[in-house]
């Protein structure tokens, strides 16, 4: 009866017929849908806490922390990078303020909190896709 | 404007939230989606409000949708819906529906139209279908949307698709050959 989409019958309503004939919506529509969205739907997704760029720097920071604290000893020269050096000294001069144990429960702490922030952030995006 | 796939905007409107996809997709969708609920409605003021609800509706539920069905389906399916419940809903009040939409002249002024307007010939024509015709021959002859889809958009058998298509065929082609000699629009 009615030609599929596919079918070689030629439909002559096909050719007549096209998307020039379906009227437009009244200017400046799509501006009030998104006006509408923006006062009163509230956001559509809960974005993760931590972008995966964010998740990089940390674990970047984490190892790093770990070699300064530790694998160099107190008063390390790195005579191509003086800077380094003195950075690295100042890092290992506020650690030896610190005890072992401090230390351990800081690093404790601190690893519970991203942890945390990890689960968080899988859990939102599990719900978002 | 060229737009990409629909599947392209829905990630980036799920996974970053972004409203420049959004109102892409709206950009996209919005004649289609503005011509089903008018087809239902039959009046302009309805079915730009209808059209708005509906892409607020896309918007909330966005999350929701799986992919189990073509996008524009399902868009078009909510569309249907909220076109369905205001016309009710109106019924229900006033008792009535509005029929501004067919202000456009009837057939009785189709033969002082010159075939240089074919084309407002051609959707007055379609303006005269009932709501179930014009909206099938929409959805096929227009968005070229396969039967299977339309069944899916309207709830409607496939069977029962396809006999009302042919009769809605059927029935415009009658309205358009009654007022343009056949040799002006080669439809038969």
């Amino acid at each position: 009866m009615i030609p599929d989409n596919n079918s070689p019958v030629s439909d002559p309503l096909k050719d007549l017929l096209n998307p020039s004939y379906l009227e437009s919506p009244p200017q400046g529509f799509t501006g009030r849908v998104m006006d509408r969205i923006s006062t009163t739907s509230p956001s559509l997704i809960s974005k993760p806490v931590i972008s995966t760029g964010g998740w990089v720097f940390t674990l970047v920071l984490v190892v790093m922390v770990w070699v300064i604290g530790t694998h160099l000893p107190s008063g390390s020269q790195i005579y191509e990078f003086p800077q380094l050096s003195s950075a690295i000294n100042t890092a290992k001069s506020f650690e030896s303020l610190l005890s072992g144990s401090t230390i351990s429960i800081l690093f404790f702490i601190t690893t519970a909190g991203l942890l945390f922030l990890l689960a968080d952030s899988a859990i939102r995006k599990r719900r978002i896709l | 404007m060229a737009y990409r796939d629909d599947p392209y905007y829905i990630e980036r409107i799920k996974v970053h939230g972004d409203n420049y996809a959004f109102a892409a997709l709206v950009n996209k969708h919005q004649t289609m989606v503005y011509n089903i609920a008018l087809r239902v409605t039959r009046n302009r003021e309805d079915a730009e409000e209808v059209a708005q609800d509906a892409f607020v509706k896309l918007h909330k539920s966005l999350s929701e949708f799986r992919g189990d069905s073509k996008f524009t389906t399902w868009m078009y399916k909510i569309t249907m819906n909220l076109a369905l419940t205001r016309i009710r809903k109106k019924n229900l009040f006033d008792g009535s529906v509005d029929d501004d939409h067919f202000n456009e002249p009837g057939l009785d002024e189709l033969p002082h139209i010159e075939l240089k307007e074919q084309k407002q010939l051609i959707k007055t024509a379609i303006n005269m279908l009932d709501e179930t015709d014009g909206l099938l021959i929409t959805l096929f002859y227009m968005d070229e949307q396969s039967i299977d889809d339309i069944s899916a958009i309207t709830g409607l058998s496939l069977s029962n698709v396809k006999v009302r298509l042919f009769r809605a065929r059927k029935k415009l082609g009658s309205l358009l050959l009654q007022q343009v000699p056949k040799e002006e629009i080669m439809i038969y």
